[in-house]
């Protein structure tokens, strides 16, 4: 009887460690703030506009009802630590699934702006914060960390 | 130095809670010469929102040297939203990069409907969203 305790005990306690493993490696198991939850689940797309050579996304006006209640404070911090979430999002472009990332970062897009400046004082002809629909996951990544560097020196501007 | 006005040429001038609203005149002039009325064909430019003048950067950036000035909001909606599904939005924000271009001492004039630096087309990322006017 006791020998039998024991190895229940046992399967329990690895029960548990293979649970907590496999929670750790999967961001979909994580719990998501209800923000990052409602932006997964927005049937967007990005659709290409010949006039401008870029793609707008066809649902930024739920994105505002999602956000805007939000503390901008509070909503650029998790936003920007979302940008290279890879969990999948509802929302296409070219009808493949984007990840949140790509959402959190339209969403990020439409709540502020951050202007990076050369040593003369004009606008950076480039910054690594800037990201298109099409990012590769190296680029979310470097994004992230710049959006997270201004997020922390709070230097970005709200609409 | 000078502050830009709450009202140019008729339209109301909305400022952030966080802008200091101080410039050089020359700025005010660039104002003075592309926020009217009646800038764009069949639609009325009633107010424009200042996102940040002489705050919200560091040095050296044009905002610090008080000789640029951001535009985020047209009639009360975001740029960022408006352009280009809002007609009227679109055509006001193209009118005031298209007559920004013919002020002398314009230096930066980026936005959605163009980006060019002292008078040349330039690449940069960002700035669909907003309208970055600076001057010499």
């Amino acid at each position: 009887m006791p020998k039998s305790k024991t190895l229940f005990k046992t399967f329990c306690w690895v029960a548990l460690v293979i649970s907590l493993a496999a929670c750790a490696c999967n961001p979909a198991a994580k719990e998501k703030s209800p923000v990052l939850a409602a932006l997964t689940h927005i049937d967007g797309e990005y659709v290409w506009n010949k006039k401008l050579s870029r793609h707008i996304y066809n649902k930024m006006a739920l994105i505002e009802t999602i956000v805007s209640p939000e503390n901008p404070e509070k909503l650029m911090t998790i936003l920007a630590n979302c940008i290279d979430d890879s969990t999948p999002s509802r929302s296409t472009l070219n009808g493949k699934h984007l990840s949140l990332g790509v959402i959190c970062y339209q969403a990020l897009s439409q709540t502020a702006y951050y202007e990076p400046t050369d040593s003369t004082g004009d606008i950076k002809e480039f910054w690594p914060g800037h990201i298109l629909p099409t990012a590769n996951a190296q680029e979310m990544r470097a994004a992230k960390r710049a959006w997270l560097d201004v997020v922390s020196a709070k230097s970005y501007i709200l609409y | 130095m000078a502050t830009i006005p709450a009202t140019i040429n008729g339209v109301t001038v909305e400022f952030a809670s966080t802008v200091n609203n101080d410039v050089e005149q020359v700025m005010i002039d660039g104002l003075n010469h592309c926020i009217k009325t009646a800038i764009a064909t069949g639609h009325s430019l009633n107010k424009i929102y200042i996102s940040s003048v002489y705050d919200s950067h560091t040095l050296p950036s044009r905002h610090m040297q008080k000789k640029a000035v951001d535009i985020s909001r047209i009639n009360g909606t975001k740029m960022v939203i408006g352009y280009p599904q809002n007609g009227a939005v679109t055509a006001i924000v193209d009118a005031i990069q298209t007559e920004f271009e013919t002020f002398a001492s314009r230096r930066e004039n980026f936005g959605p409907h163009f980006k060019k630096k002292l008078g040349q087309p330039h690449t940069i990322s960002g700035h669909n969203d907003h309208i970055h006017l600076s001057v010499n």
